[in-house]
């Protein structure tokens, strides 16, 4: 009786508005700890975990209120092996106490996302809803970059160095931070515009696609155009009912993706600008001691790999090309023999910025941006191969079930598949799909759980949208 | 014997999991074996701390430092990181630069099984006029 009372109380409760204001919350937040008003920084620092736990209450608030036991199966405990293994990964890890937060963390979202789905299964409005929701907070995050140009010029944009043109970074830390959820969300704005029904909600989402991929493009984040395009053809190919369509929304995407791509070689480096502050290392003031040493400073921690022998001058230039790595393929060569080390098992979940080293003169970054890499510099093949199952199989599950879907939620479907594809492709330049604080983890892992409730394995009733 | 899927399935995931813990924890001590071997091959090579090819130093941290010895025209050719405690957890050859040789612990120095005289790196750190605070010589 009491549990019946309970579950009255919260199905009374504006609980979907509650989910998509803490969706929105989340995303937002999550930019500003990385963002780029550092005085805000450290608040937001503290205020994602807080609205972290939030949305996982109101998802599990919202899960118990419309909790049907037929609707839980595979993916949900497929979803609980992963985050067993992370936490399990605390028993071999170098850095166990940060091994159980690390992956405790994971687990809450990845909790959250799944009772998310769960409360919203069978119900095509209602995952609607919490898609806009990260399409709200993808656009509240564009808006603010172009708040931050407007009032803040200098925090907006990176200046443009001898080898590196300007790139915008709007509300993120860096050109390539808050462009990560904005790839993913780009096919979920471009659904939301198909989708709208009235014509000021459609204008509404249009001009989100075009702020969304503007913010893309002006920040020249190679990750994100591969990503953001990559869902939005993902998109044009699963959504429509017939080839034709297909072909043609596939090919709009493609004609826009050469557009992108030319605008982003317009911007060009500044010759007379100074190197990155970063690739100078104050020289260390050595008192005289009463043993000889060397009157040279030995080479920089991060220069070791690829830097010439002693003696040899660099010549090489580097600039940022189109299909140049920016050092990755360095830094992803030298992450994989690390994890070549323990390469079963790994190092332990959430240790990959503890154990992966920048050596590499050509690259600048404290993880080697592959998600997939640091996988498996965390939790080994092992790893690596149950969380690619796992994400592979919801995805492809998904796709093929979806021509089979009623109208309304195959488009809803298609958009989540493509913001998953969108997610796999930024992936491959970002290392984030595990790790909480990042921008566009949240989004993701609600897509995936989205998509596994649109494409059961086994039909259950919907209610129309 | 119970055909229930579900507690199957869960056995088996926990089996896996023992598995993988011993695994895991089996590739962590091989590792630390291997990387030590190294170390401790570099350092044989270097010979004693305070030879005469020691060239340089490098304050890592307030734990760590690291001493650099001279091979040819090169200041920097070998290097030897050593904590606080005494353990070596990483050495470097720079003599095949640009892909210089890396053997490292820093992620996991329980395991460095190389030891050093802390105090006479100290003192040798010293002798070169490093301007930071050193870790106290522990035993």
């Amino acid at each position: 009786m009491v549990a019946a009372a309970v579950r009255a109380a919260l199905d009374r409760l504006p609980l979907e508005r509650a989910l998509q204001l803490s969706i929105a919350a989340l995303i937002v937040v999550t930019v500003l700890s990385q963002g780029s008003l550092v005085s805000w920084v450290e608040t937001a620092k503290k205020l994602r975990w807080a609205a972290l736990l939030v949305f996982a209450g109101l998802a599990l608030a919202y899960a118990y209120a419309r909790f049907d036991r037929r609707r839980v199966g595979v993916v949900q405990a497929a979803a609980g092996v992963l985050c067993l293994l992370a936490l399990a990964s605390a028993t071999w890890s170098a850095f166990p106490r940060l091994t159980i937060q690390r992956a405790g963390v994971f687990t809450v979202l990845v909790v959250a996302a799944g009772a998310l789905a769960l409360g919203a299964a069978g119900r095509t409005a209602s995952m609607r809803r919490m898609v806009e929701a990260i399409v709200a907070g993808a656009a509240i995050v564009a808006v603010g970059g172009l708040l931050v140009l407007a009032f803040r010029h200098d925090r907006a944009i990176q200046p443009a160095t001898s080898v590196l043109a300007a790139r915008y970074q709007g509300l993120g830390g860096g050109p390539n931070t808050a462009m990560m959820v904005l790839a993913v969300a780009t096919p979920l704005a471009a659904y939301a515009m198909l989708e709208a029904r009235r014509v000021v909600a459609r204008a509404l989402a249009l001009v989100i696609v075009v702020l969304v991929l503007g913010s893309i493009v002006a920040s020249g984040s190679r990750g994100a155009i591969v990503g953001g395009f990559g869902g939005l053809l993902a998109f044009a190919l699963v959504a429509p009912a017939t080839l034709r369509q297909r072909v043609v929304a596939g090919a709009v995407v493609v004609a826009l993706l050469v557009v992108a791509v030319a605008i982003t070689r317009i911007p060009q480096p500044d010759p007379a600008a100074p190197a990155l502050p970063g690739a100078q290392e104050t020289p260390l003031e050595r008192p005289p001691g009463n043993r000889p040493i060397s009157p040279l400073e030995p080479p920089r921690l991060s220069d070791d790999v690829g830097r010439p022998p002693f003696g040899v001058a660099e010549t090489t230039r580097r600039p940022r090309t189109l299909f140049g790595s920016s050092g990755r393929a360095q830094a992803w060569e030298g992450a994989i023999d690390v994890g070549a080390q323990r390469p079963v098992a790994g190092y332990g979940f959430g240790t990959e910025d503890h154990v992966f080293f920048d050596r590499y003169a050509a690259f600048n970054s404290n993880t080697p941006e592959n998600s997939y890499i640091g996988l498996f510099l965390q939790v080994g093949a092992v790893g690596l191969a149950a969380f690619l199952a796992f994400l592979g199989t919801v995805l492809v599950r998904g796709v093929a079930a979806t021509p089979r879907l009623a109208d309304a939620e195959r488009g809803l479907a298609a958009a989540c598949a493509a913001a998953v594809v969108a997610g796999l492709l930024v992936a491959v330049f970002q290392s984030y799909l595990y790790a909480v604080g990042n921008n566009a983890t949240g989004a993701v892992w609600i897509c995936v759980f989205l998509l596994a409730g649109l494409t059961p394995l086994r039909k259950h009733a919907t209610e129309p949208a | 014997m119970t055909r229930n899927p579900w507690l199957l399935g869960a056995l088996g995931v926990l089996l896996g999991l023992l598995a993988l813990a011993a695994i895991g924890r089996a590739e962590a001590a091989h590792r630390g074996r291997e990387q030590s071997r190294a170390i401790g091959r570099l350092g044989a090579e270097i010979g004693p701390l305070d030879s005469a090819s020691l060239d340089s130093y490098r304050y890592f941290s307030a734990d760590v430092q690291c001493l650099l010895y001279r091979r040819g025209r090169d200041p920097f050719a070998l290097e030897l990181c050593v904590d606080e405690r005494g353990r070596v957890i990483e050495a470097i050859d720079r003599r095949t630069a640009p892909e210089p040789r890396i053997w490292s612990l820093r992620d996991d120095p329980s395991r460095a099984s190389v030891r050093v005289d802390r105090a006479e790196v100290n003192r040798l750190l010293e002798q070169m006029g490093v301007p930071y605070p050193l870790p106290p010589a522990r035993p």
